[in-house]
Order: structure tokens, then C-alpha cells, then sequence
């Protein structure tokens, strides 16, 4: 098992430095001037600009660049943002929280949401239930994320002034609140980007939920199991639902990344202060080095969505070996 | 077997009570006392370096124009020469000792934030710092004609110039608000951006800073017995949003008080007025969009070679002519934009000298284009001439809304006369490397200017020709550098000097001059004495007051 997780760990971490090294070139081979988001209100003089791109080794060959960014990262440092002088370090973990509670809160909904509906589903097969779930799901799926978001914040937020229009808090909150009002304050605004994050999301799960289940329930063990007259709760979530696990624990080791990255549209469209957001700004603007941050926290976390994945197979199916 | 119900409980019990949870308003967890008053303006941008010379964009300015105040500032018909249409801030009153010298006496009740008194040393030590070139980074050429500037006593700054020109005054007041030399003296300019003093900058406006979340928030704090007055409003929070939309969300939905620039799209102002609490104030900008004509063969890399199509002053004209620029502004912007006839933004006050503009005549573009050769020879509805189509490629920035929808409808009003014009719509990164690097043949660009109408000779002068982020279009005329430069420092009215140098651009047609609109802000109804400035919008922001019959609970939140 170490010796597994070992293994694992080392193909991450070429997996990461290629995935590295791969972003640095094509970044630098994109066109787009990473000055140009200095320029936008007030032109930058010839000389300010060389002051920049020395600053920010823009004049130095690509394969310094790269040496220059990786023996910084040696150091734990990656660098500073073009666009706002702010070390990218410091800009990743002022968004990292905004962007864990987000992708946590939908993870959780979805899968604790999707997974027994999903099951639902397969037990009732054909039924006006199991249509009328999977009609509304696939409907939901079809649904531009930043199209369904800006129509919930129109009806919530706009017309009935039920909940934030956008933001993670309120900006007028006493600061020296005490903490369970805060709390409430950011569950308030976080509401509407949840929600449209699992609407659009939890008919994946459902799906495979379902068809992992309906073959699931059509097994030899899941017939033995109700001849020996176990309830039928046992006989579902305890004999056939852990063999239908696999499926569902594969969607989430692919979805674990949402936690550090968020969802780029949701978090513009309700203002939420993720790391999807910041890196939506930094490829637009050819900040590279802030690109460089999110794109190693991304793969880190892809890497490990994975190995946690298969961790999670071997618990819940002892046939599988790690 | 069980029901689904049974399945289903636990996950939307859980799910009920997140949602009643968080649907508590947050009004309610506010303690109420007093009503001091709050604004909450929407900015788009993060303010990064609100602090005189590190500004770097609008919201920079926006807070900084809050926190510093200047030694006088700009009346709202924002005439910049000679030494009138001024309004004493720091300084309490002036004198013009000879054709080159000022004489400012600062106001002995200025106070920095930290409560020392602002003293002419502080004066001196901003506009030494700006004006010498290894520090004073832009502002170094904006202050070239500064030759000194000496403290007499502790209240009395004297500046003296290279030599007489008409913009002074406003040189010596706008540029470079004062900073406090008690606490920037001693850090070196490289350093500023990075000092604690950028992060929490001291100033003397009747604002002071309190904090900032980046990326999320800026907040800001009346400053009592400010010697302007008591700000009427308490509490600023400039809250960051880049969406245009989620901007407007927040704004309709009453968390916001205030926005800049709500329109275009103009059904932003349908929804605007449909809200019934908020009012649309349009205030004349520095905003000026303009398709600007390559002078230089793109595909020449030393850029020397003219261009092949553009390099025709009858092709420039006919391109102007053809084009019906009130109608495609207007489906834009409404009514909030003017058609420049000229490099001029609603700001300068030069804009009423420009000539009349050139009316849509297709029939005289057509005349234009045929006397210069183009004709379509082999009937596929394009021009061309010696074998090559009038093809023309317009790079427009995908950011911006107004500048795609205009290229649009260009593209289809050139059509008819047979120019065919490609539409690029580019990442605004990409547009700036290209623009920068000459590589196109229409740019369609955009400029915010300066008050000060001297600020033609950054994008249309032979000086800066082919400098980046300065005059990419290589347009030279000789003719309107001596006329500006004669408007600059001729002594007298330089009105004469303007309308020529404006008149000789229209000739030449370095560009498609397409809008010079207003900026269009949106303010909640709350507010009385609510009003914008040109050259400052918030600037006057001291003066607000909310309807105490229409406050909310952020207006008596406690800070």
C-alpha cells in the first residue's frame, strides 16, 4: 500500500511538472501582451514599459524565464502578479478559501443529492418518478451555467430581494461580528452560486448513480440477499449500492479539482472571490505568473482527486488491490 | 419496500434548513445605531495603489481622489489654461508673481490623517520626487516644463517654469496631488508600491482609509472636522465586481448605492429606470472610441514602407463619409454620446472648436474611392485596384461590447461600397500586442484622456510615431505639431491655435473619430445633493447626504 501510494505520489509530480512546463510554453506562445492590462487607463511611456518587462523578466529568453520561475518555486515563491504587483502565493491563498467552501458545499449537494436519487431512480424503473427525475436533470444539464445563474440572481436577488445578487459577504458587516452572524452572512450569499453549481451538475451523478445501480440490482448476491429476508433498505444500500459505488467514485475524483478551481462562470456571474475567477482574469490578461500558480494548484489537485479516487475504490470494493 | 420518502428525508431535511439558514436577511443581524450614512459604489476594477503617482487605472483614481486632495481643483467646465476656473482645496489662496512663477499659500487648517499639518515641505517633496525623471515615471514629462519649486516658510509653495505657456496653473494643481513627506521621504519611489504606506496610504482628504479585501472591497471613513467640512456620508465601501452583469445585479438588487458606466447596453437604462430607486446621471468623460487608420504597410516589419490602401488621404475620406457614425453611436450608447469631429473626448474643452463633421455622403465616397482607382473590375462586388480588393482588417478588443457591436454594423455599412472590411475580434491582450506592434490595418481603439487637450501630442504627433501605447497609427503632420505646439505655448487665448490644428486633422483623416460619450452612472434616489464631476466623479461625495425618511441599516451599521 506505501508503496503504491509512493508510486502514485512520483507520477504526480512528473505528471504536475510536465502539465508545468507545458503551461509556460503555450502561455508563452499565445499571442497578447501581458503589459497591455497596465496600459488600459493611462498608456505606459516607452520607458516604463522596459522597467516592466525587466521587472518581470519579459525580455529574457522563454528558458530563463522558465528557470527564473522554477527556482523561485524552489524557494516556495511564485512570483508576483503582472497585473497587480501582489506575490501570486498570497493572491492564491486569499481565494483558496472562497473556492473551497464553494466546490465543497456543491460536491456535498450534489453527491449527497445525486446519490439517492439516482438510486431512486434505478428502484423504480420506468416509473413517473424515475421519468420525471431524469427529464428534470437532463433539462438542467442542458443548462448554461452562467445563463441559469443570472436568472436566479434576477428572481432571487432582483425581483424578490430574497438573497445577495453577489459577493461572499456583506461588505457593511461589522467586522468584529460575532461569528455565527458572519457565518450566516456568507451562507446567505452563498446560496444562489451553490445552487446553480449543483442544479447544473447533479444529473451526471444521478445518471450514473442510476444505471450503476439498475445492474447493480439485477446481481445473483442482490436476489440471494432478499431470499434470505433482508429488509429491503439492508438489501439496497448494503449488498447492491457498495457495488454500484465505482462509477460515482470516479465522478468525484475527476470533480475534486472543483474545489480549488471553483467554476469560472458562477464565480463571475455572483462575484464569488475563487480561484476560477482570479484565473479567468490572469489568462485573459497573459498574467503569467499568476496563470503558472493556478495551473500547479490545479494539477496538484487533479493528481490528488485521483489517487484519493482510487483510495476510495479499494475501500468500497475489496476486489480491488492497491 | 420502503417509500421513497424514507430515501429522501435525511439530504432535503439538511438541504431545508441550509436554505432557511441562509435566507435570514442580513439587515436583521445589523445592530441599529444612529444613522451616519453609507454608499456602497460598484467599481469594476480593484483599486491596487489608490496613492498619488502609482495610480494606475480609473479606480485608483476613484479612491485616491478621496484619500488626497489637490492644491486646487478644476472648476466643472474643466478649461485648463490660464490661471482661472480654479477652486482652492490645499491651497487657500494663489498669486502670479511673473509670467513663470506661482505662488500657492496651503490652507493652515489641513491636516494629514495622522493629525500633523500639511506643510509646504510636503509639496515640494511630491512634485521634486515627480518631476525628476528617475523617479517621477510619467509624471516626469507631464512636469518637464517645472524648473523649480521651493517652500517659503512653512505655508507657501513657489513654482517656477522653464517658460510662459498656457496650462501652468494646471500643471502645477492636477497632476500630482501632494503626499506626506513625514512618511514617504524616506522610501525609496521603487519601494512605494510595495510599502506599508501604498497599503494603508495616509492622506488629507475628507476620507480616510480603513481597509481593503483585494479583489472584493475598498472601505473608507469620513474624517470629522475636516477643515472642507464633515463629510454627510460616514462610510464609502468601493465594492469590486468584473462582471458587468453581477455589477448590475447588485445594483438593482438594492445592495448597491451606486455604479459607473451602467450603460451601454442601453436596455441597461430600461431596467435602471424600472427599478424606480435609482436615478441615471450621465457626466461628460474622458472616453473616446475611434477606428484608427494604419499609415504603415503592416506587412512591411520596419514599418517605413506607407500603406498600400490607407497610405491615400481619398481612401481615408471616403471610408469617414460612407459611414452613418450618428446612427450606429446612437443604437449604442442612446442618447448619452456625442460624434467627435476630432481626437476629443466631452472632457476637453477644445471639442467645441472642432469643425463641422463631415456628412454621410456615399456618393462622394464612392467619387473618392474611384478617383483614387478602385473600381470593381471583375464584378464580385469588392473593389479593387492592379489586381488587389479593398479588403481591410478592423482588430477590435473582445472586452468591449460598444467597439463590436459598432464594428458590426461598419462592416455592413462599407459593404454597399464595395469594402470589404474583416472583423477580428481579439483578446484585449492580443488587440494591445498588435496595436502596439503596428499589425493591422483599421484598429478600432479606445482612449480615457486626460483633462488637458496637450494630451493630443501622446497619439497624434510625429514624435510619437510608431511608440508603443502612444501613436500606433504613425499619422505625422508637421502642420498640426507646430499649431498644438503653438496652442501649448503661444501666450494668449490659444482657441485660434486649436480650431486649426483640429481642422487640418479632419483633413487628413488619421481616424474614423466614432463616440465621445458621457459616462452614464446610476445613484440610488436616497441621496440628496448627489451630484458627479467630470474630472473626479466621486470628488464631490463629501457632500451626499441620505434622506433620513429612506435610510437603511447600512446607513446606521456601527464601524
Amino acid at each position: 500500500m506505501i508503496r503504491w501510494v509512493a508510486g502514485r505520489l512520483l507520477q504526480g509530480l512528473l505528471t504536475v511538472a510536465l502539465a508545468t512546463v507545458l503551461a509556460f510554453v503555450l502561455m508563452r506562445l499565445a499571442p497578447g501582451d501581458p503589459l497591455a492590462i497596465l496600459g488600459h487607463d493611462r498608456p505606459l511611456t516607452a520607458e516604463a514599459r522596459a522597467q516592466l518587462e525587466a521587472r518581470y523578466g519579459l525580455d529574457r529568453p522563454v528558458g530563463a524565464q522558465f528557470a527564473a520561475w522554477a527556482a523561485g518555486l524552489a524557494r516556495g515563491d511564485l512570483g508576483a502578479s503582472i497585473a497587480t504587483g501582489q506575490p501570486v502565493t498570497r493572491l492564491l491563498l486569499d481565494r483558496l478559501p472562497a473556492s473551497l467552501l464553494l466546490g465543497g458545499v456543491v460536491l456535498l449537494l450534489t453527491f449527497g443529492l445525486g446519490i439517492p436519487l439516482g438510486v431512486l431512480q434505478a428502484r423504480h424503473p420506468g416509473s413517473i418518478a424515475d421519468r420525471l427525475l431524469g427529464g428534470l436533470s437532463l433539462t438542467a444539464w442542458a443548462v448554461p451555467t452562467f445563463w441559469l445563474g443570472l436568472v436566479l440572481a434576477g428572481a432571487f436577488a432582483v425581483r424578490w430581494r430574497l438573497l445577495p445578487a453577489a459577493g461572499m459577504s456583506d461588505p457593511l458587516l461589522d467586522p468584529a461580528a460575532a461569528w455565527p452572524v458572519r457565518a450566516a452572512d456568507v451562507l446567505r450569499h452563498l446560496v444562489l452560486p451553490a445552487a446553480t453549481l449543483t442544479v447544473v451538475s447533479i444529473a451526471a451523478v444521478m445518471r450514473y448513480q442510476r444505471a450503476a445501480m439498475r445492474s447493480a440490482l439485477a446481481q445473483p448476491s442482490v436476489l440471494a440477499a432478499r431470499a434470505r429476508g433482508l429488509p429491503e433498505h439492508a438489501v439496497v444500500w448494503r449488498h447492491a449500492w457498495r457495488n454500484a459505488l465505482g462509477p460515482v467514485i470516479t465522478l468525484l475524483g475527476l470533480w475534486l479539482p472543483l474545489l480549488v478551481t471553483g467554476a469560472v462562470f458562477v464565480e463571475y456571474v455572483f462575484d464569488w472571490p475563487g480561484v476560477g475567477q482570479l484565473a479567468a482574469m490572469a489568462v485573459s490578461a497573459r498574467d503569467y505568473p499568476v496563470v503558472m500558480g493556478v495551473t500547479l494548484l490545479v494539477a496538484a489537485t487533479t493528481i490528488a482527486g485521483n489517487v484519493v479516487a482510487d483510495l476510495l475504490h479499494a475501500a468500497a470494493d475489496p476486489r480491488v488491490r492497491v | 419496500m420502503p417509500r421513497a420518502r424514507s430515501l429522501l428525508a435525511p439530504p432535503c431535511r439538511a438541504l431545508a434548513a441550509f436554505v432557511l439558514l441562509a435566507m435570514l436577511p442580513s439587515g436583521a443581524l445589523v445592530a441599529q445605531r444612529g444613522v451616519p450614512g453609507a454608499v456602497v459604489i460598484i467599481i469594476g476594477r480593484d483599486p491596487v495603489t489608490p496613492v498619488p503617482m502609482l495610480t494606475r487605472t480609473t479606480a485608483d483614481l476613484d479612491v485616491a481622489n478621496q484619500l488626497f486632495l489637490r492644491l486646487a481643483r478644476i472648476a466643472p467646465g474643466i478649461r485648463t489654461w490660464g490661471d482661472s476656473g480654479f477652486t482652492p482645496e490645499l491651497a487657500r489662496h494663489w498669486t502670479r508673481r511673473d509670467s513663470v512663477t506661482l505662488a500657492f499659500d496651503l490652507d493652515a487648517r489641513a491636516r494629514w490623517h495622522d493629525g500633523r499639518p500639511v506643510v509646504a515641505n510636503d509639496v515640494v517633496t511630491t512634485l521634486d520626487r515627480a518631476r525628476n525623471p528617475a523617479t517621477g515615471g510619467r509624471y516626469a514629462a507631464l512636469l518637464s516644463e517645472v524648473v523649480e519649486v521651493r517652500a517659503e516658510g512653512a505655508r507657501r509653495v513657489v513654482i517656477r517654469f522653464r517658460r510662459p505657456y498656457t496650462e501652468q496653473f494646471y500643471d502645477a494643481v492636477y497632476h500630482v496631488p501632494p503626499l506626506p513627506a513625514h512618511l514617504v521621504a524616506a522610501i525609496p519611489t521603487d519601494s512605494l508600491a510595495a510599502s506599508r504606506f501604498a497599503r494603508e496610504p495616509v492622506g488629507n482628504g475628507p476620507y480616510r482609509w480603513v481597509r481593503s479585501v483585494p479583489g472584493q472591497l475598498v472601505e473608507l471613513e469620513a474624517v470629522r472636522g475636516h477643515f472642507l467640512g464633515t463629510p454627510g456620508i460616514r462610510r464609502v465601501v468601493f465594492r469590486v465586481m468584473p462582471d458587468a452583469d453581477a455589477r448590475l445585479n447588485l445594483l438593482l438588487s438594492g445592495d448597491g448605492d451606486a455604479q459607473e458606466a451602467v450603460s451601454p447596453p442601453v436596455a441597461n437604462l430600461e431596467r435602471i429606470r424600472a427599478a424606480g430607486h435609482l436615478r441615471e446621471v450621465p457626466v461628460a468623460s474622458g472616453l473616446l472610441g475611434y477606428v484608427l487608420f494604419n499609415f504603415a504597410d503592416p506587412a512591411d516589419s520596419s514599418r517605413s514602407r506607407p500603406h498600400p490602401i490607407l497610405g491615400d488621404v481619398r481612401v481615408r475620406r471616403a471610408l469617414v463619409q460612407a459611414l452613418d457614425r450618428t446612427r450606429m453611436v446612437r443604437s449604442v450608447f442612446g442618447p448619452y454620446a456625442a460624434v467627435p469631429e476630432g481626437p476629443t473626448s466631452q472632457l476637453w474643452w477644445i471639442r467645441s472648436l472642432a469643425p463641422a463633421p463631415l456628412p454621410v455622403d456615399t456618393a462622394a465616397a464612392r467619387r473618392l474611392l474611384a478617383e483614387a482607382g478602385w473600381r470593381d473590375t471583375d464584378g464580385d462586388g469588392v473593389l479593387d485596384r492592379n489586381g488587389r480588393p479593398l479588403v481591410l482588417r478592423l482588430n477590435v478588443p473582445a472586452p468591449s461590447p460598444p467597439r463590436r457591436l459598432i464594428a458590426l454594423q461598419m462592416q455592413e455599412q462599407l459593404r454597399p461600397l464595395g469594402v470589404q472590411l474583416d472583423v477580428q475580434v481579439v483578446e484585449g491582450a492580443v488587440f494591445a500586442e498588435r496595436r502596439n506592434r503596428g499589425d493591422f490595418d483599421l484598429d478600432f481603439g479606445g482612449a480615457v484622456q486626460d483633462p488637458s487637450p496637450s494630451g493630443i501630442v501622446n497619439s497624434w504627433s510625429c514624435a510619437n510615431a510608431g511608440v508603443p501605447d502612444g501613436n500606433v497609427g504613425r499619422y505625422c503632420s508637421p502642420a498640426v505639431d507646430s499649431l498644438v505646439n503653438a496652442a501649448r505655448f503661444a501666450p494668449g487665448d490659444p482657441s485660434r491655435h486649436w480650431r486649426e490644428a483640429l481642422a487640418r486633422i479632419q483633413a487628413d483623416a488619421p481616424a474614423i473619430f466614432l463616440y465621445a460619450p458621457a459616462t452614464v452612472f446610476a445613484v440610488s434616489t436616497r441621496y440628496r445633493q448627489a451630484t458627479l464631476r467630470p474630472d473626479s466623479p466621486w470628488g464631490d461625495l463629501r457632500r451626499w447626504h441620505v434622506d433620513p425618511a429612506r435610510a437603511l441599516p447600512r446607513d446606521r451599521a456601527p464601524r
